[in-house]
């Protein structure tokens, strides 16, 4: 991963360890474009003359790091949810201490397919009217995941206990931060103000956006990149994914909102009181904590020579999206609220 | 020094350049993914540095003119803008190395977040008259950053 030369005969040593006694080859090893916080690559494999495509995913050297979170929970929450049946692909193998593989890696098997943001900008409005149902799906497929065995992720008491350790985590990123930021600490008042309804706590993926949707060979999605996931309101990845749909069109949560948050109601169960426009705009701007909160730790890092990754420096320009999404969306919903007499 | 040409000037050579004669020779998409991350830095580094300093005054001015409006409203019943603002003005920056100013925009954003906190829950002509620095702010923000696209997903 660190050092790609050297990959192929790494990943021999490593699945040696993991089939005793196997024949094991290592081939076609490629860095795949796509993320910006781990280092991600294909590779063909033989063991005993059987043949499978795999994918490792692993975090870059402290200093070129975009974004702190853990890979060994990652692990742990994916073979679990892979074992619950949830849309995702299989988790194979984990070097937890990034003694074989030269960082802390996960390896799992290939899903061949196309990412979801490229079948959906090649798409016309009525594929992708049917991509946004199938997208409405996998989010109710992934919220209504069983989650008791998931017993390493903390478990909120309740809704409202909930949205004040998000509204408090907020105001802690900022505090923490080395520079003051005004536009946090107006959003964790307003997020504070203005509640929506409350929704059953469940599974919330974390970063549900097209980028981390693969669309296999037989259509269905699946489900990339769990390292955000936690127990938390499962409008917040509706929002988060409307979110980047404002700087990565085509949307399909935006292509008409109306009618996704009909059909994800339908599909949950969740009243349209529930889930609607509105809501997931309030979850649009709450829901960017995690990003958030795995950033802006390395841009400190970054101000201070500690990071010297140039990921870091142009994530700056996301920073500043925020602050502009923060505003914009926290006014739209007063101007719709004022203007139909609703609570938000 | 050799003042002329400006900063910001040498930084448009530099990303034209790049953009005329490197971008079309690379071909490895990952290469081309870091040459679109470093000329939006660029971008970045050219918008703020022939004016980040005087940028930072003018804020910093705008922003004790709210909160002194909040403060004579009678709203800051905590003392939180008044504390913010005291702090500022006991620490103002020394000289103009963009250090030093940066130290004092950062006591201003402090007292901005105050002034917003305490004001936008009364709502109001107070509310929006302390938003509208940090639209202000945000305007700023934007113009640095320019088009911001998703470069390399």
């Amino acid at each position: 991963m660190l050092e790609p030369e050297t990959m192929p005969t790494r990943l021999v040593a490593f699945l040696e360890r993991e089939h005793p006694g196997a024949r094991v080859s290592v081939d076609s090893y490629e860095q795949i474009l796509g993320g910006y916080s781990r280092l991600t690559a294909r590779f063909r494999t033989e063991i005993d003359g059987r043949e499978q495509w795999m994918v490792a995913r692993g975090g870059p050297s402290p200093e070129m790091s975009t974004c702190a979170t853990d890979r060994a929970q990652e692990w742990r929450t994916m073979r679990i949810l892979h074992d619950a049946g949830a849309p995702l692909p299989q988790p194979l193998y984990f070097d937890l201490d990034g003694t074989h593989l030269g960082t802390i890696a996960m390896v799992m098997d290939l899903v061949h397919g196309e990412p979801l943001l490229y079948l959906a900008a090649r798409s016309d409005d009525g594929q992708r009217a049917a991509l946004a149902d199938q997208m409405a799906e996998l989010a109710v497929a992934i919220h209504g995941t069983d989650t008791a065995r998931l017993n390493h992720l903390e478990v909120p008491t309740d809704w409202d206990s909930y949205i004040d350790s998000c509204i408090q985590g907020w105001r802690d990123i900022e505090a923490a931060h080395p520079e003051a930021d005004p536009f946090i600490r107006y959003l964790a008042s307003w997020l504070d103000e203005n509640r929506p309804p409350p929704a059953p706590l469940g599974l919330v993926h974390g970063d549900f956006q097209s980028t981390n949707v693969l669309v296999d060979r037989g259509g269905s999605f699946v489900a990339l990149d769990w390292e955000l996931t936690h127990i938390g309101d499962p409008r917040e990845d509706l929002g988060w994914c409307r979110w980047n749909e404002a700087i990565q069109p085509p949307g399909l949560i935006d292509r008409d909102e109306e009618v996704f948050c009909r059909r994800y109601s339908e599909l949950s169960g969740l009243g349209t009181d529930i889930v609607n426009p509105r809501t997931v705009a309030y979850f649009s701007v709450l829901s960017a904590i995690g990003a958030c909160e795995a950033a802006l730790p390395t841009v400190a890092a970054f101000a201070s020579g500690l990071n010297n990754s140039l990921v870091t420096g142009y994530v700056l320009g996301y920073i500043s999206t925020f602050h502009q999404q923060f505003l914009e969306v926290t006014q739209g919903i007063e101007a719709a609220v004022s203007a139909e007499g609703v609570k938000p | 020094m050799i003042s002329r040409p400006s900063c910001s000037r040498l930084l448009e050579v530099v990303r034209s350049e790049l953009q005329s004669t490197v971008a079309p020779a690379v071909t490895d998409p990952g290469v081309a993914a870091v040459l679109g991350m470093i000329d939006s830095v660029l971008q970045n580094v050219g918008a703020r540095c022939d004016h980040e300093v005087a940028w930072m005054r003018d804020e910093i001015a705008e922003i004790e003119d709210v909160a002194r409006e909040v403060i004579d409203a009678g709203v800051d019943t905590g003392s939180r803008i008044s504390n913010a603002l005291s702090r500022l003005r006991a620490h103002r920056s020394p000289s103009d190395h963009t250090a030093d100013v940066q130290a004092e925009y950062d006591l201003a954003g402090e007292v901005l977040s105050s002034a917003l906190e305490v004001a936008l829950s009364r709502g109001g002509a107070l509310g929006d008259r302390v938003r509208f620095v940090l639209e202000h702010r945000l305007r700023r923000e934007v113009e640095i950053r320019g088009d911001f696209t998703v470069i390399g997903r």
